[in-house]
């Protein structure tokens, strides 16, 4: 059996962002990884940045982790300052920034997404080398690949609410 | 035309400098040297109130002593886990740490188990180290919420004897770490399920001593110099 367990833990992950009519939907799996041996069964990949914006992490678990502490923290500073609660393009250029400056040392994939009052509910994914794309759906992850074809069929614009988190729980 | 590199004097920390080359030279097929691995099982579990620790690691409680009187208020689990965190995360995986931490602060009992690169997860129960697989099928057949102080001190027991028996790594005995509200108690040896079978009645003794073959006695006073410095004191 070839067990590396100092393999560096990363999320083979499903992770899904879909935009509705009313907001933003996001999914994801609850696996880690070291290797083969599954470390963390019931992990949260769903990280809150702020009140209305949420991240799903997906590749190291570390790289992905201490990004949205960072992120957190100058959203945080950030809200103080502007007086009101930060907009999702913002958390998400915040990421890319981080993402694309580092991009030799970090392994992560991301998506945002959030709501707030001047564009509504918004999804952006922010994959490896630190794009960013702001798209009505996100998937992401390892396991993303064979959701592709999936959501080519099933997405539709303006969805309600209950269809949209079955489309995620189905993928 | 002058040189655009300088010598500069090493500064402290880790230096990345020769990993790239033992990788190279690991790909080449040098079999790197191997270090002492303590081969482990550690395990950590939540029951009602509080939680246990089997193979206690306080690499940050001066870090956290400084920052309790800073703030003057008791240490919480999850600064130490963000100490733990921030400092394994930048040695980038090459400190080979893989902590199992626990406490009961304010906000109650937290386990946390916290990975060589960085990574944290936050469980009701968590083994790590080379007899981890071997502990985490005890605790996943074993393990139900609202265990008593006692129930949960077996089940420990069991999974880390599961790792002595079962890991090739793990051995000897049990220590066990029960920390509550206020109180820790440490159970050093709680469990010897590999004593010594045949110890010799008669014990002991080493006939043959080392023989003492030369004294050389050499003072340091001569080799030091203590030059007495009459200046003046220093002046802001």
């Amino acid at each position: 059996m070839d067990l590396n367990l100092d393999a560096p833990h990363s999320m083979g992950t499903t992770i899904i962002g879909v935009t509705y009519n009313g907001g933003v939907v996001l999914g994801a799996d609850s696996r880690t990884s070291t290797g083969m041996y599954v470390a963390n069964r019931a992990s949260d990949k769903i990280t809150q940045l702020t009140d209305n914006v949420y991240v799903c992490r997906s590749g190291s678990a570390a790289d992905s982790q201490v990004v949205s502490d960072y992120v957190r923290y100058f959203l945080h500073q950030h809200t103080i300052q502007l007086g009101q609660p930060a907009t999702v393009k913002v958390s998400a250029n915040l990421i890319r920034m981080l993402a694309y400056n580092n991009k030799n040392m970090l392994q992560t994939g991301l998506i945002v997404g959030g709501w707030d009052k001047y564009e509504g509910g918004k999804i952006y994914g922010i994959p490896l080398g630190g794009t960013v794309v702001e798209q009505p759906f996100a998937i992401g992850g390892s396991g993303s690949s064979y959701l592709y074809g999936f959501f080519d069929q099933a997405w539709k614009e303006n969805m309600t609410k209950e269809e949209a988190e079955v489309k995620i729980i189905y993928a | 035309m002058s040189q655009s590199t300088v010598d500069v004097p090493p500064k402290g920390g880790f230096s990345f400098d020769l990993c790239k080359r033992n990788d190279m030279l690991i790909q080449k097929g040098l079999k790197a040297p191997s270090f002492l691995k303590t081969g482990t099982t550690i395990v950590g579990l939540i029951f009602k109130l509080s939680w246990f620790l089997s193979h206690c690691s306080d690499m940050v409680s001066s870090q956290l002593r400084l920052h309790r009187y800073q703030t003057g208020r008791d240490s919480r689990v999850i600064t130490a886990l963000t100490l733990l965190k921030k400092h394994l995360f930048s040695y980038q995986g090459h400190v080979s740490a893989a902590l199992v931490l626990g406490g009961v602060d304010i906000t109650g009992p937290h386990l946390h188990t916290i990975y060589p690169h960085g990574s944290t997860d936050t469980l009701p129960f968590a083994t790590m180290g080379s007899g981890s697989l071997a502990a985490m099928s005890v605790f996943e057949a074993k393990y139900k919420e609202g265990l008593t102080r006692d129930e949960g001190i077996k089940l420990v027991a069991e999974a880390i004897c599961s790792g002595i028996f079962n890991d090739l790594g793990s051995g000897s005995n049990v220590d066990i770490c029960v920390i509550t509200k206020g109180n820790k108690e440490y159970l050093r040896n709680y469990m010897e399920p590999n004593p010594r079978t045949y110890v010799s009645s008669k014990g002991y003794s080493f006939t043959k001593k080392t023989e003492v073959l030369r004294t050389k006695i050499t003072p340091l006073m001569e080799r030091v110099e203590i030059t007495e410095v009459t200046g003046e004191a220093m002046e802001e």
